[in-house]
């Protein structure tokens, strides 16, 4: 898949989820099973992921 | 009964036909069906074999239908030795399974070479990541195993934490039927997004 699901974490910063392409499931319903409960989310194009990790945990989630 | 039947004579008595060799007799016909020297039925009226016993390698696969192949007769136990034999087990103790597994890339773009039951896992930031579980476990003690390569030039191990995680100052994770979380860093206290990471849950 070349999607990825973005949501905020408790401390200001953001999450990414890595679909399985194996698992048989759409990013919806790993969307739906996977991202915390009330938690806002994203789907996005795996280009839209920065690839230099260097400052990772400064990533924000910007709605 | 593959083969040619050679007998000396046929003789009808009492209802029944008798395959003789001699004064003995190795085979009766009667309207129950056919029996054994001995008395077994070995086929019934209706055509049912009954207590012959068929030798597995006479019979064609072809000539056994799928349908007759029912999860009942085929049913074996965990530790069969017949699935030891298949897995390469050998010895008395039992086997037991891994029911979820994956091996991902946490450099760069991260992503999944390949998995097993498994639907996603959440990269939570450097060293943390989140192994989320397509079909549940049955409960929250399972096994977790997880292995990491080494940080790009420093000679040093992986320490992984299990249900743990980095982000936000170490701390416990608890688990659940569909999610576990690890963390890592080098024996420097450097944490680091290996070029392997692999996870195998148990249960």
């Amino acid at each position: 898949m070349n999607q990825r699901i973005i949501y905020p974490t408790g401390d200001g910063g953001v999450a990414v989820i890595v679909p399985a392409a194996e698992c048989g499931l759409t990013i919806e319903q790993i969307a739906a099973k996977d991202v915390p409960a009330g938690k806002p989310f994203k789907i996005v194009d795996v280009a839209d992921i920065p690839t230099d990790r260097t400052f990772r945990n400064a990533w924000e989630y910007t709605a | 009964m593959a083969g040619t039947i050679i007998c000396d004579f046929i003789r009808t008595d009492a209802n029944k036909l008798s395959l003789n060799v001699g004064n003995t007799t190795f085979a009766t016909i009667n309207a129950s069906g056919f029996f054994s020297n001995t008395g077994t039925q070995l086929i019934a009226a209706n055509g049912a074999i009954s207590g012959a016993s068929v030798i597995a390698s006479s019979i064609p696969t072809a000539a056994i239908a799928d349908a007759s192949i029912t999860n009942a007769k085929l049913s074996l136990s965990a530790n069969d030795s017949n699935i030891k034999t298949a897995l390469n087990a050998s010895g008395s103790a039992g086997i037991y399974a891994c029911r979820a597994w994956v091996n991902f890339n946490a450099t760069g773009t991260i992503a999944i070479r390949a998995s097993g039951n498994i639907s996603s896992i959440t990269d939570n930031g450097t060293s943390d990541y989140t192994i989320n579980i397509t079909t549940a476990m049955p409960d929250i003690n399972y096994a977790i195993t997880a292995s990491a390569s080494v940080r790009a030039g420093v000679r040093t191990g992986a320490i992984i934490g299990i249900n743990s995680s980095v982000v936000g100052g170490w701390a416990d994770f608890a688990p659940t039927t569909t999610a576990c979380r690890i963390s890592l860093s080098d024996d420097t206290s450097t944490n680091y997004d290996p070029t392997h990471v692999c996870v195998s849950i148990f249960r």
